[in-house]
Parts: structure tokens; sequence; C-alpha cells
């Protein structure tokens, strides 16, 4: 099988899209620059190696104490972000931003009661993370109750060595790089107005028909 | 007589926690040394403000609350809450460690290079100055997310040793080395002026290293 040749997606907006809440200038460095590097380094960390012929979700799955670093940090680092660009929409200014009714929303109620729990929750984790990392959503085949995760560095649930086994279905980066140009210090201002950001109906998707199935949430058809 | 009427109403318990709270003293900010804008422009003043008077007094407040509780759970005798609050108290307590020997190991640019006995232990353990910076360099510039990287001495061999610490572990408690100097790599101490080039924020902090600090932290870590 030929290798892959891993490709930086491109955003499903315009770089200033999301704006006020993060600015043009942010985004082309997070996905222009880090990013980008994540999949130039990738694509050199798997010259020659099996890994080389599988498409990123199907690398992840594979990934485990004995990846080389190069991978397992290239490899993450381009799949967590190809899946937080998904998990973002078109900002409306002041536009109120709920949860699509479907099985997410119920589930969302049974296991936090509401969608402000929810958040609340997710906020706790993200301000709890010390160091730099992501909060996932999770769930899977025998699962269907949401968990929330903080994960460290690039890691991922989805690598075998990883704590968890649900698939990830939502990440919010908490790198400082995601917010210090818009935020600074400021963490928990950069999580309340990310909610504003959030594309909860993708979320909600990728919940239903990928989460719930035991699916790797695909993230490589832009 | 006067001290049952100054103490009514207060249980011994209360007296065992105000008297363990107000017999610690709580950590506070050190001084900066200089000021915010003196490394410029290796680093710039915007950034310095915000490292120490936002991050690095998170950590200090972090670090007053999670003692606090400490007290109060040692005085309840709950082992359970003692050990639960152990990643804030290393969390928050390296963070205060780190930050503090960081702001002195960096000065204002004075075309200072390491002599006498650093300079001689700098060759020994890496050939040269240079190999050393290339060295540490390289480590910090690897570190996977948020930590430092780190010049220790090694009290048992007595030699010079490089390490890398993630998120706020501080060098000494989690490896033994005594700190000389440390590059802290978290995204905060460089992205405002850098943005992800960790690699230009590594090579300008080489200007701005305090040597005369490092000596000094390299004389009393041999003596101790």
């Amino acid at each position: 099988m030929p290798d892959m040749e891993y490709e930086l997606p491109a955003l499903p907006y315009a770089y200033d899209a999301l704006e006020p809440v993060l600015k043009q200038s942010s985004l082309k460095i997070h996905h222009g620059d880090h990013h980008r590097i994540y999949v130039e380094k990738l694509n050199a960390a798997v010259k020659g190696l099996s890994v080389a012929t599988k498409s990123i979700e199907d690398m992840l799955a594979c990934i485990d104490a004995s990846t080389p670093k190069a991978v397992r940090n290239n490899a993450g680092g381009h799949y967590n972000h190809s899946l937080f660009w998904l998990c973002m929409k078109a900002h409306k200014a002041d536009a109120v931003n709920p949860i699509p009714e479907g099985r997410f929303l119920s589930s969302v109620h049974n296991s936090f009661r509401s969608e402000e729990g929810l958040k609340c929750k997710i906020k706790d984790a993200a301000l709890s993370l010390c160091g730099s990392g992501w909060i996932y959503l999770t769930a899977n085949a025998k699962r269907a109750e949401i968990c929330i995760e903080s994960i460290y560095n690039q890691d991922s649930p989805i690598m075998q060595d990883v704590p968890g086994d649900g698939v990830p279905f939502f990440a919010l980066d908490i790198w400082e790089h995601a917010y210090y140009l818009d935020y600074t210090f400021k963490r928990a201002e950069y999580i309340d107005r990310w909610f504003g950001l959030t594309d909860w109906g993708f979320v909600s998707d990728a919940y239903e028909n990928w989460a719930l199935k035991g699916s790797v949430v695909r993230v490589s058809r832009l | 007589m006067l001290g049952k009427i100054l103490w009514q109403g207060v249980t011994s318990r209360h007296l065992t926690a105000i008297w363990s709270i107000s017999s610690r003293s709580k950590h506070k900010l050190p001084d900066l040394p200089y000021d915010f804008n003196a490394l410029e422009p290796y680093i710039s003043a915007e950034i310095m403000k915000i490292h120490y008077e936002k991050h690095h007094a998170t950590y200090v407040s972090n670090l007053n609350v999670a003692e606090e509780k400490l007290g109060e759970a040692k005085a309840k005798g709950d082992i359970s809450a003692v050990i639960a609050l152990a990643p804030a108290l290393r969390f928050n307590g390296g963070g205060h460690i780190n930050h503090s020997i960081f702001w002195q190991n960096l000065g204002p640019k004075s075309g200072e290079e390491p002599t006498d006995d650093l300079k001689s232990a700098i060759e020994l353990d890496f050939g040269s100055i240079e190999n050393l910076k290339i060295q540490l360099s390289t480590a910090s510039i690897a570190v996977q997310g948020s930590g430092w990287g780190w010049l220790g001495y090694n009290r048992q061999s007595g030699r010079l040793q490089i390490a890398v610490c993630p998120n706020q572990d501080p060098l000494e408690a989690t490896t033994g080395l005594v700190p000389l100097f440390g590059i802290d790599v978290w995204e905060h101490a460089y992205y405002l002026q850098y943005k992800n080039v960790r690699p230009d924020y590594v090579k300008a902090i080489w200007n701005v290293a305090n040597w005369s600090d490092i000596a000094s932290r390299f004389a009393k870590a041999k003596s101790g």
C-alpha cells in the first residue's frame, strides 16, 4: 500500500469567521503554523514505518507506549486539531448557541442536568489542567453516558496506552497557544467565550453517529 | 481566668487551626530584581509583567490556599484530604519555586560569560560553554507541552547535568539535582513575542542569563 501524505485540512470557515472570540491573526498562527507543523513533522516521522499507510484515525488507534515520540506527538497534534476545527463554527456576536434536540442533548440532561451543567464541568476540567492538554467529551458503543476527560499534551483517549475507553467527539484545546494571543493568562474567559463558537450540531452528530457506534470520528473528510 | 474569657466559645479544634495557620507565614511574590523592560529586546516587558504579576502571583496565592487546606486536613487527621492536596501543592509549590529561581537566573544583558570554577565545571562536563548552550537549548526546545529545561548540579557525582521537568515539577524535589539555571518553556513565557517559534526564544534567553547568579548557586551546591 502506498504511504499516506497527511494534509493540513482547510478550515470549514474563513480565518476571520470566529471573531471577536478568536482573532483572525491568532487563527492563522494556530492553523497555519502550529497545525501545519504537526502535519509536516508527522509526514517526516512516519517515512518508512508501517503506520505510514494508515489513515490518521487508524494510526491514532495503533499508538502505544512503544510508538516513537515523534509519531505520537505529531499524529496526536494533527488529529486533535482537525477535530477541534470541526467543533467550532462561524460566530454570530451575541447569538444564543443552544445544543440542538437529539440523543446528545438527552444524554447531557441525564448526566449533567442541563447544558449549563455540562459547560460548568468542562470549564472546571479545563481550569484544573495543570499544563498543556485537551478536554474531550467521550462515549462509546457500550457507554452512552458522556465522560469529560482531561488529557495532557497531544495524547488522545483513542491511543492504546492512554486511560479511558471512550471515543472523543468534542475537543477543546487548552494549550496556551490556543488562547494566549487573545486572552493571555485568562483561560476562564477564553472558555466562557469559546462556548459561543461551539458547533453543537457537529458535536451531537459526532456523538450519535460515531462515538456511540464505537468508531473514531473521521476528521480527514474535509 | 483571663485566658478562659478570651477564648470563650472557641473550641480546642478552632485553637489548633488558628494556631497552625498563624504560625505559618504565607508565601509572597519575591521582588523582581529589575524593571519589566530590563530584559528587552530578548524578553518583552509585556511578557515579563504578565508572567510575574499574573502567572507567578497565581502560583503563590494558590499555594497559600493549598497549604491552608493542608493545615485544616492535618488538624482533622484527614489523611485522605492530605493526599488529595498533593497535586495542588506540587503544581503551585513547584511553580513558585521555579519562577523564584527564574527571575534571579535572568538579568539585563551584561555580555558576561561564566568564569573560574563554573567555567571549569562546564568545560569538564560539556566540553565548552557553547556545547552547554546547545545541549540545554535542544533539551528545552524538545519539551513536549509545558515544562522547564534545567542545568542542574548532581551532588552525588559532583557533576553538572541537564534535565527537563514537565509542567511545574520542581527539579530538586523530583530528581535530586540542585537547580542552577532554568529555561521556562511554557508557552506563556514566550508566546506574545515569539509565537510558536520556541527555538528563537531559547536562543535569545542566553543573552540575559545571569552568570553571577548561576555561579553562586553552583558554589552553594558544591559546598552544601
